[in-house]
This record gives structure tokens, C-alpha cells and sequence, in this order.
């Protein structure tokens, strides 16, 4: 199966817990934001479910992290780690910032009591007596596991939260225990990491002595250039546990915060304002880049899916940013002016869309058990060319779409989403396309000067992303 | 344009003539009607526009053609919309692309040399008077010496080449095909129309298909149309006719068209109709007139109009410059065809949406390889050809069940190319493929396209075979006229513009005579 959060297009939080954590540490903050994310939250190397895996260096947990997030893809993702896993989650980001291949889609970092990059702040006494704990009888270590909750909280926790984060202790691997309490703390990632570019959140506790706001700002800060700290009066070290509700209104918050929509580079946007460029374009050119439409539920939310899954095939688009080409499409189709034109052997625009996806949706089930969206991307692209020849057979589902009409369905499709990318201004800024900019007002310049084979005037924009021949 | 001080007419005078669409085909016999004293009412479905808001932003264009519906069928089913159908004062010459060649003799006795297609009525030595008239009127530009008929002569000089025009002269000069500067409805410098306002030359701003913004580039509303105005015709836009009148004795008494403040009817002694090849028919077919032939619909045609895209190393930024700006006629009789007719040739240049989108539909391209040749916009060059498409039996307009906002059946176009056709086009992609690489070009790429709409209302010796003849008079309807792309019998390898504005003086003089 695939992952399960492959199934929406909501942002996919990864996160990465604490000390003597595990994947249920997120329980009570996914639940809270469950409307506005999906989560995969892992088990690290020997804790939680993966008590027996081995691999406790920085530099292993951060590979069973790429390992994992590695059916996100394109999509939309965050990463949030905790304590011990905020130090891992720096990790993998400066991979991410490095080109860690299918990653490109991580749009922010969340940190919360994070240990950082260099080696945490920890006496010696307090090592050492960690390093005590978990030798003796079943009696004691409870005692000790509870004593170790019990200390990194500002207030008590709730009686069940603080059963579950006592037995997770307790699950945690004593090798595990002691392998980031000898060396995964002490390991110095400072000048690897560097300065990672990504937008990131830091979180604090006002209560906790080592990780708390001012080490932050020390040590974690540092290597942000795009941080925001945020401190919670009277919590303590086990910010998920014990602030799930103050963090999940942040982390929505946060989230909302990024743009998801690629920004027009500052300098095709000078130009888009310059007086090169007449009133009734630039105005159309602004507004277009201000975003998509809201959703106008056009389609189901299963269809939508659908549709987003080939559209990501159709017009891949890498980075974090991605122009929101469904919503475009949906708004171009459903808008009271058509284009002039339908192949007549399709319903409507919207309904031949909906009959279309429906069809692809059939053929995925009946080809592979699953729907369309998910399918690995090797098979979708199967099915997409099976519909461009013509191949897609449809002799079951009522209200379909015949072989022939899907290749014609899907050519529109081809058709609407690459007149969306291409109309949009940081497409135009990526290309580096002067078109717009060809009649300016009366007052401005009009026209080119300098045409031909080579020839750009110095004003011209230039291709951010010219691929080579 | 300025409609301002035009003379207006009374709903129930008997207007000598009303003419229906304002493109190509309505706005020169408009001027010529005019000019001839008669009372003449031109009514246009689109909007009165002012080139001033033109922009050169493709979706925003949209509001240039023509986007009331149609249902497109065959096994190779055209694009209409922005692909070939204008609305508004100036019909599809808002947004033509102005390249005007004149009809090859040849091309004129198709049937008579090939076996196939169809004869017109008329020579080149009576067409050619009225290209002439009509190139000196919206002042064409073109080579001192035209290599394919060296006694020809334009009013005015070239207009600049563009970088996809220079390396394709390059790639002809390396493959040994004779190339020249494209006969261009664009002014090369200040011109002023006999008794028009001075319009100034091209300054090269590239987007002559979202409208020409400063006049340089020949549509209706800055030529003919003017003009008309001036010699006492009236324009009425956002009219839209659905309803034609006769009286008892089958004469055309009048029409019904609809506004934005409901329905009305303007009494006319004669009728033209100037729809172009899809309204004119649909507008016939609607009413049930003038189909004694049965040949309304009939014989819908597409020019061949495939595209062969290169990239190179050099930045081509084609959306610089006037679009098409070489051309070559060395196909229009090709040797080792395999087929009947010819094409010609014409470097492009093309925005990057209708572009991207011609990728993505004609070429069948999606995924990587799309995104990455829309990142390579700025080193594509392109070469278009405009091939003959012979009128088949199973080509043809119909009305569908589905009705428009003003209840007017749509028309459905069935059109698949035929052997003829597939021969040619392969002909052609050869031909635009060896210029690409001999001029250096990289990932060269085919997509398949039609353009232009033509045939349906056919000019020809009778009413047994023809809704017209050859002067554009209906065999059934003595008072009605059609002037527009639906009377070409056949369609000719030559983009159909020219030829629509020179029958359209030719329909004039007959219907003064
Ligand atoms: C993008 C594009 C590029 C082109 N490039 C070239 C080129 O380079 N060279 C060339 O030769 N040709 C070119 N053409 C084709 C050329 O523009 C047409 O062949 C020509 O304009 C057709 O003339 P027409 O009179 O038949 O119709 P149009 O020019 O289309 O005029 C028809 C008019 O009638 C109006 N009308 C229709 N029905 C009604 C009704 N019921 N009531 C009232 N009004 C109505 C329409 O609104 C329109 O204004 C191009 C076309 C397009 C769209
Ligand atoms: S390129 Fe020249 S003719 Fe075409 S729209 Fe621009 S100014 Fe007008």
C-alpha cells in the first residue's frame, strides 16, 4: 500500500519525537490538526515500534528519515522534530537544501525544544545519571521513566498522556538510550548544517532549563535564515505532550503562512510595474499572480484528487511552490466563457472533465485495484499514454468515457493545465519572457528595437531556469 | 474605432443593403457600397473595441474571437476560438496574423489539372486587379521582386525579420529553396489609406494576434471600415443576427438581430452575408434558405497548417518582431508529390501560451519533456505550412440539437483529413524538417494543426451545385448576397484573407452593376 497520506492533497507533516518518544508523542497534536494535515509521524531506530532496529547515530536516523519521506514526492511537506529529533530533522533538511532527490516539495521546518546542531547543552551529573537509569528491576525503571516525564514537564500531564509517554520510555531500547546520551548529543553538526534557508519555526519552553528559549536563540537560531521563535509561558521540555493545542495554532498558522504558489521573482515583478508595460496588463498580470481561486466544488473531493494526481503527471512542477493548476483549470472551465468550442464528441466542459477522471479512475481500478491517484507515478503515466492512444478500453463503467474519447479528453486536459502554467506570471519570469512588456503606456517605450537571431535588449528578462540544449 | 458621427438609419427605412459581420469578407464591400451612395447598415455580434486596450496577454485576448460555441467532429476535429474565428467591429481581422499571399494560378484550376478539388469560376487575371486595389488600399508590404511571380509589386518595403525568419532564410539558403520577405498587411512605414488617416509603421512589438495596437497591422476598423463611415454607412455592434425575412415572391425583406435591449428587425433591400464559413452557413441552415442545393454546410475545409519547431543555441525570442516574416512558395507545386496541390511555407514566431498549448495538443507532448521545452521558449523558431485541403462529401456543417443563449442551434463541424492531405503533410514536415536542420536546429518537433475555416456556401455554375455564383449571389434568393470564407470552392494553398477582401470589391462592383 501506499502511504497513506499519499491520498491527499492536505500538507504532510513528517515529524521526528524526542528522547524516549515515539510516533505516539504526535497522537494528541495530528488528531487536533487533522482537518488541515495529514501526518506521517516515525518511529526513530530503537524507539516505539522500532525498538529493535539499530542505527542511533545523527547520520543513521536522518537516512531512516529520507527513507521514509521518500513516496512524497513533489507534494507539499513539513517537517517537525523534537528535542532529539528536531537535531535530526536539521539533518535532513540541509539534505533536502542539498538536492536530496523527490524531496523538493519540503516547504518549512518546525522545531520545537530542538537540540541543536552542535553538541546539546547537558551536564555532565545529569548525563551520567541518565546513563544510570533502566538497569535494574521493572519497578525502578517505571519509577525512573516517570521521574524522567515527570522532570521535563512544566505542569503534570494529563494522567493518560503521562501513562503513554512513561511506557514509550520504558519501550525505548537501552542501547538506543545511551547511544544519544554518549554520542548522538555530543556530535557536532554545526558546520555541515550551516545556515539552511528554509522557513522555520522554533518553539520553545518557558520552563526548560537546557532547550528552552535563550539556548534556542544561542544555538538553534544561528543556523535559520528565515526563523521565527516562538516561546510557551509555563511549559516545559515535552512540548508536544504538553501544549498539543497551543502548537497546533502555531504549526496551522505557520503553514498558512508559506506560499504555496511560486512568488514572481522581484525582478519580473519590476518590470511588470514598469511603465513598459500598459495598464490593462499589468493589472491582469497582478491579479492572476495573486492566486488561485478558493475551491468551488466543481468536483468531489475524490475526483479533485484524481484530477491533481494528473495534473502533477501532465505539468510536473518541482520545488516547494507549485502553482495551484486544478483550481485554474476548474475556474477557466467553469466560468460563464467557453473557448469557442468543444469536440463534439465530448459532453460539456465540465461534465466531459468529470466523465474523463471518472474513466481514468475505472481503468486504474481495474488495471491495478486502486484509484488513479494512488498509483505509483511509473503507472500512472501508463494509463495517461493508454488514454493518449486511445487504448484505455471502457466497455463496464456507466457514464464513461470510450477509448476515443479519452484520447480527445485528454488532449483538452493537456491543453487547459499547460494554458494555465504558461499564463502564469512566474512562468513567464521563469522563461524569461519580454512579451508583456511590448507596449508599454503612450509615455513608456513601445515595441522592440532589437530583434533577431542572439539579440536580447539589456532591459529583457533572462530565463531563470534556462534548462541547456 | 470611431462610430461617433457615423449616419444612422431608421429601423423601418428600407436600407439599400444591410451586411451581416464586419471582417474580411463584410467590411470592404461596406466602404465600396458606401462610396456608391447606397444606404448600407452593417451589423456585427462583437463589440465596437479600441485597440488602445488591446494587450498583448493571451487570456486576456480571448476577448478577440469568437467563443460562442461549436461542436468540432472527424476523425481530425479543428480547433475554432482564438485558433481561426474573430468577433467584433473588424471580425478575425482583429487578430489575423496579416500575412497575405495572392492566390497561385494553379491553384485556381485544381480540378482541371489534378483531377481532384475544384475550378473557380475566376482566373488570376480577374482576381488580380482586385489584389492589387485591395493591397494598395490597406498598404501591404512585400520583396521589390516576388521570386514566384517577378512582375508583382508591393506599395511598401519589407518589414523587419524576425530571428525565426533569419534562420530559416538560413536553413532555405543551405537546402537550395528560394525564400523572400512575406507579402505582410503590415506597414513598413507611415501610410495613410486614399482618404484615411495617416497609420504608423510596425514597431515590432510581436503580438499582432492579440490586435494591433497602434494600426499598423491592416484589420477592418483601421482600413475599410473608416472608410465605410466615412462614405455613410453605419455600424451597428452587438447585433447579432438569427432571423432572416422574405416576402411571399422569396425575396429577402429584411432581418431580426439581437441586442442587448432584446430583438430587432431592419428592413433592407438587399442582404450580404459576411458571417464567415461557420455563422453564414449556420445562420442559412437556421432559417432553412437558400439550401436548394443542398450544398449549405457542405464541403467544410481546413487548411493544412502543421507546424515544425527547432531549438537553438542562440536566443531566438520570437515573440519579438512581426510573427511571420519569410516566406517561401517553392512548394506550392512541389517536385516528387504524391499528391494533388501544393503548400507554401512561413517562419513563425508564436506567443508562449498558443504555442505551449500547440505542444501540448499537436505534439502530444506532457510531462517532462513539456515542461522542459516551455522552459526553452526563448530558443524555439518555428516554420508553418498553409496546404491545400480538398473539399470532401463528409466534411461538412450541421446543426446539433444543443441551442446557443439565443436559441440558435450549434453548429457541429465534421472535418477528417483525407489521403490527400496526410500525403501532403508528410510531404511538408519533410520539407520544414531538412530547413530546421540544415539552419542548426536541435529537438525539432511536428504538431499537427488546421486553421482557417472555409467552403460551406460554394460559388459555382448553378443552383444544382452551388449556393452561389461566382459573383456571391444565392441562386435561391435574388437579393442575397454571401461574401466571406464560405463561398471558396476550393481552398486554395494561399491564407484565405487576401482573397476574401478582393472578392469582397469584386461582389461589390457586381451588386452596383
Ligand atoms: C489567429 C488568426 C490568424 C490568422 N492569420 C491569417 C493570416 O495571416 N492571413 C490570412 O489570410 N488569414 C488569416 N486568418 C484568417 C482570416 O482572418 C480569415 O480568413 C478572414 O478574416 C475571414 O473573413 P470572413 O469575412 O470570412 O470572416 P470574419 O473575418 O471572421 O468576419 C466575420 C464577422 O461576422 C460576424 N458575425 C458572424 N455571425 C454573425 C451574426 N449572426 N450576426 C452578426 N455578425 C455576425 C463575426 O462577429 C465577425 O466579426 C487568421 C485568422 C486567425 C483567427
Ligand atoms: S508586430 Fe507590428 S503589426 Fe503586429 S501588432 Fe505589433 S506593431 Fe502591430
Amino acid at each position: 500500500m501506499p502511504n497513506p497520506a499519499e491520498l491527499s492533497q492536505k500538507p504532510l507533516i513528517v515529524a521526528l519525537h524526542f528522547l524516549g518518544g515515539s510516533a505516539r508523542t504526535w497522537r494528541v497534536l495530528a488528531t487536533a490538526t487533522a482537518e488541515h494535515f495529514d501526518w506521517q509521524t516515525l518511529d526513530l531506530p530503537g524507539f516505539g515500534e522500532a525498538r529493535e532496529q539499530s542505527g542511533y547515530s545523527v547520520d543513521e536516523m536522518a537516512a531512516v528519515v529520507l527513507e521514509a519521506v521518500k513516496a512524497v514526492g513533489s507534494r507539499r511537506w513539513f517537517l517537525v522534530g523534537h528535542s532529539m529529533g528536531a537535531k535530526v530533522a536539521c539533518v535532513v533538511a540541509r539534505a533536502v537544501e542539498n538536492g536530496a532527490p523527490r524531496l523538493e516539495g519540503m516547504s518549512g521546518l518546525v522545531l520545537l525544544a530542538g537540540s541543536p546542531p552542535s553538541p546539546e547543552p547537558m551536564t555532565e551529573s545529569k548525563r551520567s545519571q541518565m546513563l544510570g537509569w533502566f538497569e535494574g528491576d521493572a519497578a525502578r525503571s517505571r519509577d525512573e521513566a516517570h521521574g524522567f516525564v515527570q522532570d521535563n514537564v512544566g505542569e503534570p500531564l494529563d494522567p493518560h498522556l503521562h501513562a503513554r509517554a512513561v511506557d514509550d520510555v520504558l519501550r525505548t531500547h537501552p542501547a538506543a538510550w545511551k547511544a544519544w546520551l554518549t554520542s548522538g548529543s555530543r556530535e557536532d553538526w554545526s558546520s555541515r548544517i550551516g545556515v539552511l534557508g528554509i522557513p522555520a519555526m522554533v518553539v520553545a519552553g518557558e520552563r526548560d532549563e537546557a532547550l528552552g528559549a535563550p539556548s534556542q536563540a544561542e544555538s538553534m537560531l544561528p543556523h535559520l535564515a528565515d526563523a521565527t521563535l516562538h516561546v510557551l509561558p509555563g511549559a516545559g521540555h515535552l512540548l508536544p505532550l504538553e501544549r498539543a493545542e497551543d502548537i497546533a495554532k502555531l504549526m496551522i498558522a505557520f503553514v498558512s503562512d508559506q506560499p504555496r504558489e511560486p512568488v514572481v521573482a522581484a525582478s519580473y515583478s519590476a518590470l511588470i510595474a514598469s511603465p513598459r508595460v500598459s495598464a490593462r496588463t499589468r493589472d491582469v498580470l497582478l491579479r492572476r499572480a495573486e492566486g488561485p481561486p478558493g475551491d468551488d466544488n466543481v468536483l468531489s473531493p475524490a475526483l479533485s484528487d484524481t484530477l491533481r494526481a494528473v495534473i502533477d503527471r501532465v505539468l510536473p512542477q518541482t520545488g516547494p511552490h507549485k502553482l495551484d493548476l486544478a483550481a485554474r483549470l476548474l475556474m477557466a472551465l467553469s466560468g460563464p466563457q467557453g473557448d469557442g468550442w468543444r469536440f463534439a464528441s465530448l459532453p460539456p466542459d465540465i461534465e466531459a472533465l468529470r466523465a474523463g477522471l471518472e474513466t481514468l479512475d475505472h481503468a486504474a481500478m481495474s488495471q491495478h485495484g486502486r484509484g488513479f491517484e494512488h498509483l505509483a507515478g511509473a503507472d500512472q503515466d501508463k494509463l495517461l499514454n493508454q488514454a493518449a492512444e486511445g487504448a484505455i478500453d471502457n466497455e463496464v463503467l456507466a457514464g464513461g468515457l470510450t477509448s476515443s474519447a479519452m484520447k480527445l479528453w485528454f488532449e483538452d486536459v493537456r491543453s487547459s493545465v499547460t494554458q494555465a502554467y504558461v499564463a502564469h506570471p512566474a512562468t513567464m519570469a521563469r522563461i524569461g519572457y519580454s512579451g508583456i512588456a511590448n507596449r508599454g503606456e503612450p509615455s513608456g517605450p513601445q515595441g522592440f528595437v532589437h530583434f533577431g537571431e542572439g539579440i536580447r535588449e539589456d532591459w529583457e528578462p533572462v530565463a531563470t531556469r534556462t534548462a541547456a540544449q | 474605432m470611431n462610430l461617433d458621427r457615423m449616419r444612422r438609419h431608421g429601423l423601418d427605412e428600407v436600407v439599400d443593403a444591410v451586411v451581416v459581420g464586419t471582417g474580411a469578407g463584410g467590411a470592404p464591400l461596406l466602404a465600396r457600397l458606401a462610396e456608391a451612395g447606397l444606404r448600407v447598415v452593417a451589423l456585427e455580434a462583437g463589440r465596437n473595441l479600441d485597440p488602445a486596450d488591446f494587450t498583448p496577454d493571451e487570456t486576456a485576448s480571448i476577448d478577440l474571437y469568437w467563443t460562442g460555441e461549436r461542436l468540432s467532429g472527424g476523425s481530425t476535429p479543428e480547433a475554432f476560438g482564438g485558433n481561426n474565428s474573430g468577433v467584433g467591429v473588424g471580425g478575425s481581422t482583429l487578430h489575423w496574423g496579416a500575412f497575405v499571399p495572392r492566390a497561385d494560378a494553379r491553384d485556381l484550376r485544381l480540378k482541371t489539372e489534378s483531377g481532384v478539388g475544384e475550378d473557380w469560376l475566376l482566373t488570376l487575371d480577374e482576381l488580380r486587379p482586385y489584389y492589387e486595389a485591395v493591397e494598395a488600399f490597406i498598404g501591404v508590404s512585400g520583396p521589390s521582386s516576388y521570386p514566384w511571380e517577378p512582375s508583382r509589386r508591393y506599395p511598401l518595403a519589407p518589414v523587419a525579420r524576425n530571428a525565426p525568419a533569419e534562420v530559416m532564410a538560413r536553413g532555405c539558403e543551405r537546402t537550395g529553396i528560394r525564400y523572400t520577405d512575406a507579402p505582410a498587411a503590415v506597414l513598413s512605414r507611415p501610410f495613410a489609406s486614399p482618404g484615411g488617416a495617416e497609420r504608423p509603421p510596425c514597431v515590432n512589438c510581436g503580438a499582432c494576434h492579440q490586435g494591433c495596437f497602434n494600426g499598423a497591422k491592416t484589420s477592418m476598423d483601421v482600413t475599410y471600415l473608416p472608410r465605410a463611415v466615412q462614405a455613410g454607412a453605419e455600424i451597428r455592434p452587438d447585433s447579432t443576427v438569427h432571423t432572416i425575412e422574405r416576402d411571399r415572391a422569396g425575396r429577402v425583406t429584411g432581418v431580426v438581430y439581437r441586442t442587448a435591449d432584446g430583438d430587432r428587425r431592419q428592413r433592407c433591400a438587399a442582404l450580404i452575408l459576411c458571417g464567415g464559413a461557420i455563422e453564414t452557413p449556420r445562420l442559412l441552415l437556421h432559417n432553412g434558405l437558400g439550401n436548394s442545393s443542398g450544398q449549405v454546410g457542405q464541403n467544410y475545409m481546413a487548411h493544412l497548417a502543421t507546424q515544425v519547431w527547432g531549438f537553438f543555441e542562440t536566443e531566438m525570442r520570437m515573440n519579438k518582431g512581426y510573427p511571420s516574416s519569410l516566406i517561401t512558395e517553392d512548394f506550392i507545386r512541389p517536385d516528387k508529390a504524391d499528391f494533388a496541390g501544393g503548400y507554401l511555407l512561413q517562419s513563425l514566431g508564436v506567443l508562449p501560451m498558443t504555442w505551449a498549448n500547440l505542444l501540448a495538443r499537436g505534439a502530444g507532448l506532457w510531462g517532462s519533456p513539456l515542461v522542459e521545452a516551455i522552459d526553452r521558449y526563448n530558443y524555439a523558431a518555428g516554420i508553418g505550412m498553409n496546404g491545400e485541403c480538398l473539399p470532401a462529401a463528409d466534411n461538412r456543417l450541421t446543426l446539433s440539437d444543443e441551442v446557443d443563449a439565443i436559441g440558435v442551434p450549434k453548429a457541429r463541424i465534421m472535418f477528417s483529413q483525407g489521403a490527400n492531405e496526410q500525403a501532403m503533410d508528410r510531404h511538408a514536415i519533410a520539407a520544414m524538417t531538412a530547413i530546421w536542420e540544415a539552419a542548426g536546429a536541435q529537438g525539432i518537433v511536428s504538431a499537427r494543426r488546421f486553421a482557417h475555416t472555409i467552403g460551406t456556401c460554394r460559388m459555382g455554375r448553378s443552383a444544382d451545385e452551388a449556393v452561389v455564383d461566382a459573383y456571391g449571389r444565392s441562386f435561391d434568393l435574388p437579393n442575397m448576397w454571401i461574401c466571406d470564407n464560405s463561398v471558396f470552392p476550393s481552398s486554395l494553398a494561399a491564407n484565405p484573407a487576401l482573397t476574401i477582401m478582393a472578392l469582397s470589391l469584386r461582389t461589390a462592383d457586381a451588386i452596383l452593376a
